[in-house]
Order: structure tokens, then C-alpha cells, then sequence
């Protein structure tokens, strides 16, 4: 009586067409083939040739999900051309909001003296280090040229406490143009919370700014990496948490780290501390490039390998710790997961092709001068101009925003038009460094090859696509993280 | 102590590009020496000053998968250009409205 | 469960008709003559008020035909629908009588049409290739009728969108004479990618109206087998981004049996990848009716043996931040894990528990089962819980 039909009855056996992907090597003979939104497969060697001479047989276990995922399709099948469109444009989309991120560095002066740092000078009254308002009204013109309606502004320095009165000022002056420009404006300031005052909660409240302050590790560490006159940086740090968390609340004080040779071999003293004061994740950040340690390449190679050790141990532990139930996320996992897992791009400016240069985030230094970046002012400090993009007391903003500097960088470090980068196939997670490459080997795009950075984040995307096939509960969590706003 | 290493490749199977591709992700070990005689692709591959003999077994072994894969990848590249443009097409067409948007 | 449709007791007719009867019922005696003139009145022990156009005498109170007998229109009714009530609206048909519309159901369901082109290995409603298209003659008459206090309306079939241009005035019809009332469409979506008619859809600019679409696998080949027709998942996919295009709200519906469970997960990250911005999913139990019995062997799975299957799929749906619905399912066969996401949602009329549910501390929770499920196989594991709430 069976008017029904059988699966072979809807079968199709037609020859498939293959989609645009990439392919690379995982270990020993596994390959990962990734799409143009971001997706992936693991297809062992044999099959990946099969499947390229466009033999997979319909009933092998991957045909389904190559199609699923739009590795392959029929000829006539017009839906996976539709949603991989879709999923491209929903990925570029932040292109078009342009400039979010605007670091105004109000003052070099610093009651830190951190080896790392290449940028503070000493405490002193000198004032020949502060941004003065004529430079804090010119930026703010400058900012609200940017078609972006979610601005960011973010405070640096040395230490941006030192120079309040500009902070002020341009909080005030920046909500008063809000009036009328009508974008969602943020602020945060970074500081390491030594000089907190309550006068300074005070006004964080009123105007809902956020915190970001450093966090380097258990006590010892974090002094070791940040002298002070009193040598007490982690009980001020400690002190000024609390008192933060309590006017402003736990969600508007947030942490970085920064990773040093000390930092390698302790990473869950480093995260126990973290959880200690109750943050909720970590930046398990690279190593510093800049300094005495772009001297040596081979030294960075060597630090490259340990630094991945420190890396994949730290994220280790926090996946033990959130099997035990305590909510913990690694966020420079997450923001890689975010490129992996979904069509959305975090915005983070070191994971952005083009690069974030500019186009994500610009800084305005203390003299007027504006960079392409946090990186650009670092080198700059370091005695290399490359990146300085004008002054914004004389330049105008398409002087500065149009600037064959800036334009150069972002085309030629294009990953997608770069050696190696145009055929990797972790290329849509990874993006364009040019400012590290140039520091590195004087050219935007550097070698491949030889980049700290390219090895790094290989590892890293091999490392967690290896995490999420041998446990769906990672898997699952880290979707979790991806997702995450 | 630096490597030394002649391969051969047959011309017939294998493109310039492909094995200069595969060189350059290399070069953090060797550096190589291209040649085309006749059918064949000849290959010296002269080891980095810095790089041990053990390190450099093992990028020439990365090496002649790499070759085989940068082959594949420029067939796979020939073949999508097209249907890649039409999504790229789509992608930044003003037409049709973004459901997200 | 509730009877809907039957036959009735004697009836006495004052004039005569040549066509069905459409009647709201009103159990109240003071309303005013101008409107008892289009009602029935549903009797008893109480005074009689005059003036009504019909009559309807429960089961019980038969004594009170005396007081009808020769001057007014009645019909006993049955004790099956001692459920009726203010509100109700009924269709008198000569012996016949269908109960379209229920004043006190949260969930009503309007047939638009039998005909459909899919032909699904577990339909509820099996097709039927005839026009009926007096189905929308009655509906667009009874619209009207329903209180407009109603909250909820749902629309089915068959594939309610075959019925074309009178489906999308069926929607218009609703928006206007019950702007506040929330719609719900069944579909399958294929109509949809024809642009034009999607674009007469979104143009009636209903307030508040999802269509609710099955979608059964990632893999095309295995969804167009499951609902038995050709290219069904391309058109669908397309129908589903043409409404999403013109911000109309979409709900995708997962019934779970062996076919798609056996992708399941697959499928949830297939729609967390390509269509994120729907409004809902749900994920549905089985119904024991209709075509399922036919095709059991390719059908039937245990939920107790798909709970951790569900599980990770409601898990990944969920890690998307989608919005997500777990129905028809009794608790004791799910995961803690999916308890967010449970809904107590087999419709009033449908639901019933089995002696195995006997001294559960959760039924007021459960949905129970379908009693198409009771009759007619249901899982072996349901086990009674002895707390009211789980320890965790």
C-alpha cells in the first residue's frame, strides 16, 4: 500500500560541484578545509583528494556535512550561493561602521617605571607630557568624523589619572557633542587603579566609565613586573578593586594582563589569581614584541614555543575549571571561536583583515600626533615614525585617514592578497599585522614563515579545533564563548 | 653545517609556482635553488646557517607534502575563481536586502 | 480528549435552511434581543430567555424540549460536548454538528485547506487532493464571530498557503477583526519563495504573526525524503529567507523521530550557521496519528534513547542565544539540561497520562501524552518522580 518512497528515491547522484575553500595540513596527514565565512571540516588526506577530484561517493559519512557546511554542492542549487553571501556580508559588515576605538593618550607621565613599558616617564610636575584641551578638542573633532555609531574612547597614558583635568574634559565635552551626534559613546580609562580617588569614582559613576586596569599575576609577579616608588603596585591594585568595584560594580572593572619571561612558567598561579578577585575571564596575552626583545630573532622563536606551552597550559586549566562549574573564559580564545563558529567579527584590532589599523582604531598621543595603532606609538617611542599618520592640530582628517601611510599598510599587508596568507586555510580566523612586521622585518608583511605571530596563531587554531573534536562539552563552550557579547 | 638537498620534480605534474610557494613557507629552515631542465624542475635546498640537520629533515619532508598541496590548491583556485566571484557578487549586491540587517 | 465533531440528538428547525449554520453560543440571559437573534443559547436548569435564534439542550435536561417544542429552533446535544461555553462557536449541519472555535482553549486551530504538497512520513493531517474550498467560505464567515479578546489563533492544514491569495486575506481578515489577537501559521514555507507572494504577505503588516516551518535536516536529500517531496528543502530554505528579508518572524519546527534525530545536532548548527536571526526553534515530539503508523519502522525511536541527543541539540541552540522550545515530550524522558526550555504544551484537549505516571510529584508539569500516544505506543522508561523539583 506504500505510496511512500524510499531515501534512495531523494538520493541525488549527479556529480557534485565543488565550492570555493582552502586547505591546510593539521597533524601528519589530517587536513582542515575551511570556507569563505569561516567553516570547517577535518578531512583526512586520502579523502581530501577524493573529494577534490570530485569523487566522494554520497553515502560517505562526510558528503552530508561538506554539503551542509557548503564545501560542495549541485550545480543547480542556488541556496548555498544565497547563504554564503549572506554570511560573507554579515562578516564584512563591521567594515562599513569604520573607526570605533579612539585611545586618547592624555599624559606620559607615570608613577610606574615597568621595564616593558616603552612609553612613561618619570613622576614629576612636568606638565610638557600632558595633552593639553586645544589638542583634546581637535581629537574630538576628529572622532566624531567617523561615520561609526558606536564609539569607543579610551584613556592611556602613562598613567591617565595623572592628567584628570583632560579626562574630564573630554568626557564632558565629547557627551555635550552627543547631544546632537546621537551615537552610543563608551568610555573606558586605563590605569593600573594606584592613584584612584573618590572624586575620580565619583565621576566614573556619574558618567558610567569603565575601568581596565592590569592584572599580571599573584602579588610577587605583578610587582616584579611593575616597580613603584613603595614597591607596593599589587596592594594599591587590590585596594583600588575593591573600592572601584563597590561605587562603579563588578561589571565596569575589567583586567589585561601582560605577559613576561616570568609569566611563562606560572600560568595558573596567574589565573588563580584572577579568580581570587572574582574577574570572570583572561586575556592570556602574547609577549611583548616591542623592546629589547625585537633585537634577536631566534630568541623570539624560542620564547614563540614557550610562550604556546604557557598558552595551551593556561587554557587547560580553564577548561578544568569550568567542568568544575566556575564560569572562566580565555578571551583571546573567544575571540578567535567568535571567527570560527559564527559570521560575526569581534573588532579586535589584532585579528582584523584588512588590518584594524586605523579603520578600528586610531590614537591620539599626548604632542598631537595621531597613530595607526598602540603598536604604531610604541615603535614611534622606539625611535621608527613609520606609522605616524599626521598631527591633529595641523593635519585634517582626510589628511590623516587618506594618508598614503595608512592606506599603504592596510593594502599591502591584505592577507588575502599576501604569500602564504592567500592560500592558508586559517586565514578567514587570523589577520593583518602590519605594524609587528614592519617592527620585526621592516615590511609590512614580513615572512610568513619566520612571524611569531603566523606561528602563534596557527597553533592556537590547530590547538582549539583539536579541543573541540575530542569533547562536545568543549565544543559546546566554546560555541558559548563565541557567542558571548 | 648547513643541509644540502637535490629533488626533482616532473614538470608535467608540477608547476613553478607550486614549489616556489611551498619554499617560501620554508624558509624559516632552507632556502632553495630553482632550475627547469627540460621536463624536469630541478631543486637545491641549502639549509639556514641557524637550522640543525634534524630541523631540516623534517621542512624537507614538510616540504615535498607542501608542493603536492600548493599543486592541489592552484587546480582547486582554477576551478571556483568563478563560482567565488558569483558569491562575492551576491555578497556586495545592493538587490536584496539582508535579513539581519 | 475532547470531541470535536459528531452527531447530535433530535433536532426541531423553525425555518428552513439551506446551508450550515454558523452560531456563537452565549450562556448569558440578559443580552440584549438584537443580538440573541444571531446566537444559540445553551440551556440550563435556569430560566429560559427568549428571543434566541437557536437552542441547544445538553444531555440531562431533555424535559426542557416541552417548553420549545413548536415555537423555537434546538438540537440536543450529546454529552460529549457538556464542554461548551460562552464564547464557543459551532457549525450546525443538518444532524451534524463541528465545534469550530473554543472561547476557553489557548491553543484553537483553524483548517485552511486538506490539500498540501508534501506528503510527510509522519503527518498528523494526511492530505487530501479534493477542493475544499468551502473550508475558506466558512472561515472567512467565522471570523468575524470570534471574541475579540482572543488571544492566540493558529492556521493549518495541509499546507494552509496553497490556498493563495484567500489565505493572505485570511490574514488580513484576522488583523482587522482581531487586531489584538496573535496568529500562528503551520506552513511549509514553499510558497514563500515566490518573492511576489511573500511580499503580499509581509504587505498585510499583521501586528503579531509567526509562520511556524519544519525543517528536518541539514542534509537536503534526508529532508526531502522525510517529508516525501522533491527540492522541499531548497524552496523552503529560500521561502525562509525571503520572509526573513521582509522582517516577517519565522519559527522553524523539528519533529523528532529516528530520521532526524539522526542529525540532529547537525541540523541545529546548520540553522545556528545560515539562519540565526529566526525567532524560534521548537523541537517536537511524535505524534501517534495519521501517516506515522504507516511508516513506524523508519520512525519510531524511544526518547528515552534521544535524550542526550536532544540534549546537545538544545545545547547548541541555546550557546547561539536562539530562542528555544522543547514540546510534546514527557519530563521524566528529558535531561535536566533541557528543563529551561520544556513547555507543558500538548493542547488541552489532547492530553492524558498512562498508568505508569501513577504517584508522579511532577504531572501538573508534564504535558502528559497525546492520547494518540496512549492509545497507540508510547515510551518504556516513563518513570514517576518522587519530588517535585530535581536536586541539582
Amino acid at each position: 500500500m506504500s505510496k511512500f518512497q524510499g531515501l534512495d528515491a531523494y538520493t541525488r547522484s549527479a556529480k557534485y560541484e565543488l565550492l570555493p575553500f582552502k586547505f591546510d595540513r593539521l597533524e601528519g596527514d589530517n587536513y582542515v578545509i575551511t570556507n569563505m565565512t569561516g567553516e570547517y571540516l577535518e578531512v583526512a588526506k586520502p579523502e581530501l583528494h577524493v573529494l577534490l577530484a570530485k569523487n566522494l561517493a554520497t553515502e560517505h559519512p562526510l558528503f552530508a556535512s561538506l554539503r551542509a557546511k557548503h564545501f560542495i554542492r549541485y550545480a543547480d542549487e542556488q541556496a548555498p550561493l544565497d547563504l554564503l553571501a549572506l554570511k560573507l556580508r554579515t562578516r564584512l559588515s563591521r567594515l562599513t561602521g569604520f573607526t570605533s576605538l579612539h585611545i586618547f593618550v592624555v599624559t606620559l607621565r607615570c608613577d610606574h617605571s615597568c621595564p616593558y613599558c616603552q612609553v612613561s616617564r618619570q613622576m614629576d610636575g612636568e606638565t610638557s607630557f600632558d595633552m593639553t584641551s586645544d589638542m583634546a578638542d581637535k581629537a574630538l573633532d576628529f572622532v566624531f568624523r567617523s561615520p561609526n555609531p558606536a564609539i569607543k574612547i579610551e584613556f592611556q597614558g602613562g598613567e591617565p589619572l595623572l592628567n584628570f583635568e583632560v579626562v574630564r574634559y573630554v568626557v564632558e565635552a565629547a557627551k555635550r557633542r552627543n547631544l546632537e551626534e546621537k551615537r552610543d559613546l563608551e568610555f573606558v580609562i586605563a590605569t593600573t587603579l594606584s592613584l584612584l580617588t573618590d572624586d575620580v569614582l565619583a565621576f566614573c559613576h556619574e558618567h558610567d566609565i569603565i575601568l581596565s586596569t592590569s592584572l599580571d599575576g599573584p602579588a610577587d609577579l605583578h610587582n616584579a613586573n611593575r616597580p613603584r616608588v613603595g614597591r607596593d603596585s599589587f596592594e594599591r591594585f587590590e585596594a583600588g578593586l575593591a573600592k572601584a568595584r563597590n561605587v562603579l560594580g563588578v561589571d565596569k572593572v575589567s583586567a589585561l594582563m601582560t605577559t613576561t619571561d616570568k609569566s611563562l612558567p606560572r600560568v595558573r598561579e596567574i589565573i588563580d589569581e584572577y579568580v581570587r578577585l572574582g574577574f570572570n575571564g583572561i586575556f592570556l596575552r602574547a609577549l611583548s614584541p616591542y623592546g629589547f626583545a625585537i633585537k634577536t630573532r631566534k630568541f623570539m622563536t624560542y620564547d614563540t614555543e614557550r610562550w604556546l606551552e604557557f598558552y595551551k597550559e593556561g587554557l587547560a586549566y580553564i577548561l578544568e575549571l569550568n567542568k568544575a562549574g566556575i564560569p572562566f573564559v580565555e578571551h583571546y580564545a573567544s575571540l578567535i571561536l567568535k571567527k570560527m563558529l559564527t559570521s560575526n567579527d569581534p573588532g579586535y584590532v589584532d585579528l582584523m583583515n584588512p588590518a584594524g589599523a586605523g579603520i578600528a582604531a586610531i590614537v591620539f598621543n599626548y604632542d598631537g600626533s595621531v597613530y595607526a595603532s598602540d603598536e604604531s606609538r610604541m615603535l614611534a617611542e622606539m625611535g621608527d615614525q613609520t606609522f605616524r599618520l599626521g598631527n591633529i592640530l595641523t593635519d585634517s582628517y582626510e589628511d590623516i585617514i587618506l594618508s598614503d601611510v595608512l592606506l599603504d599598510a592596510l593594502e599591502q599587508s591584505f592577507t588575502l592578497s599576501a604569500p602564504m596568507c592567500s592560500d592558508c586555510a586559517f586565514e578567514p580566523y587570523c589577520g593583518a599585522e602590519p605594524v609587528f612586521h614592519h617592527a620585526i622585518f621592516k615590511d609590512v608583511l614580513g615572512r610568513k614563515a619566520e612571524s611569531s605571530f603566523c606561528k602563534r596563531n596557527m597553533s592556537i587554531f590547530k590547538h582549539l579545533i583539536g579541543l573541540m573534536k575530542s569533547d562536545t562539552s568543549t565544543r559546546r563552550l566554546f560555541m558559548q564563548w563565541a557567542n558571548a557579547c | 653545517m648547513a643541509g644540502l638537498t637535490e629533488l626533482i620534480f616532473d614538470g608535467q605534474l608540477y608547476g613553478a609556482v607550486a614549489i616556489q610557494k611551498a619554499a617560501y613557507r620554508a624558509m624559516h629552515a632552507f632556502t632553495l635553488d630553482l632550475k627547469v631542465d627540460g621536463d624536469n624542475i630541478l631543486c637545491t635546498l641549502v639549509g639556514n646557517i641557524t637550522t640543525e640537520q634534524e630541523a631540516f629533515e623534517r621542512a624537507v619532508e614538510e616540504f615535498r607534502k607542501d608542493v603536492l598541496d600548493y599543486q592541489l590548491r592552484a587546480q582547486l583556485q582554477v576551478e571556483t575563481a568563478p563560482i567565488r566571484n558569483l558569491i562575492i557578487g551576491l555578497a556586495f549586491s545592493n538587490a536584496r536586502l539582508n535579513p539581519s540587517e | 480528549m475532547l470531541k470535536l465533531a459528531g452527531k447530535v440528538g433530535r433536532i426541531q428547525l423553525v425555518e428552513v435552511q439551506d446551508r450550515p449554520l454558523l452560531l456563537q453560543v452565549s450562556t448569558n440571559p440578559a443580552i440584549p434581543m438584537v443580538l440573541r437573534a444571531t446566537r444559540a443559547f445553551l440551556v440550563s436548569e435556569q430560566e429560559l430567555p427568549e428571543g434566541y435564534l437557536h437552542y441547544l439542550i445538553p444531555e440531562g435536561l431533555e424535559w426542557r424540549v416541552k417548553e420549545l417544542e413548536g415555537k423555537s429552533s434546538f438540537t440536543l446535544l450529546p454529552n460529549d460536548y457538556h464542554y461548551l461555553g460562552h464564547g464557543d462557536i459551532i457549525r450546525l449541519d443538518g444532524q451534524a454538528i463541528r465545534v469550530l472555535f473554543r472561547a476557553n482553549s489557548g491553543h484553537n486551530s483553524l483548517l485552511v485547506t486538506e490539500q498540501c504538497n508534501h506528503y510527510c512520513l509522519m503527518c498528523s493531517q494526511p492530505p487530501k487532493n479534493i477542493d475544499d474550498s468551502c473550508i475558506l467560505n466558512e472561515l472567512e464567515a467565522l471570523i468575524p464571530l470570534i471574541p475579540r479578546e482572543t488571544p492566540e489563533v493558529g492556521f493549518s492544514g495541509g499546507e494552509p498557503t496553497l490556498a493563495g491569495a484567500r489565505f493572505i486575506n485570511l490574514i488580513r481578515m484576522m488583523k482587522s477583526y482581531l487586531p489584538k489577537t496573535v496568529v500562528h501559521v503551520l506552513s511549509n514555507g514553499r510558497t514563500f519563495a515566490d518573492e511576489s507572494f511573500a511580499r503580499q504577505y509581509a504587505e498585510v503588516d499583521h501586528p503579531d504573526i509567526m509562520i511556524g516551518i519544519p525543517l528536518y535536516s541539514d542534509d537536503p536529500d534526508l529532508h526531502d525524503y522525510i517529508v516525501q517531496a522533491h527540492g522541499a528543502f531548497h524552496e523552503t530554505v529560500q521561502g525562509i529567507l525571503n520572509l526573513k528579508r521582509l522582517n516577517q518572524k519565522v519559527e522553524i519546527r523539528i519533529v523528532l523521530h529516528k530520521q532526524s534525530i539522526s542529525r540532529l545536532p547537525q541540523l541545529c548548527e546548520y540553522i545556528a550557521r545560515n539562519l540565526l536571526f529566526v525567532d524560534h526553534v521548537t523541537l517536537m515530539g511524535l505524534e501517534m496519528i495519521g501517516f506515522t503508523r504507516a511508516n513506524l519502522d523508519a520512525l519510531w525511536i524511544d526518547p528515552a534513547d534521544y535524550r542526550d541527543v536532544l540534549s546537545e541539540a538544545v545545547g547548541i541552540l541555546a550557546a547561539y542565544r536562539m530562542n528555544v522550545s522543547v514540546y510534546n515530550h514527557q519530563l521524566c524522558l528529558v535531561n535536566d539540561d533541557v528543563l529551561p526550555y520544556y513547555r507543558k504544551s500538548i493542547s488541552d484537549w489532547k492530553n492524558e497520562y498512562v498508568p505508569e505516571c501513577e504517584g508522579c510529584a511532577r504531572k501538573s508539569q508534564c504535558g502528559g501524552f497525546f492520547s494518540s500516544g496512549v492509545r497507540n505506543g508510547y515510551s518504556r522508561a516513563i518513570t514517576p518522580f518522587s519530588t517535585v523539583t530535581s536536586a541539582q
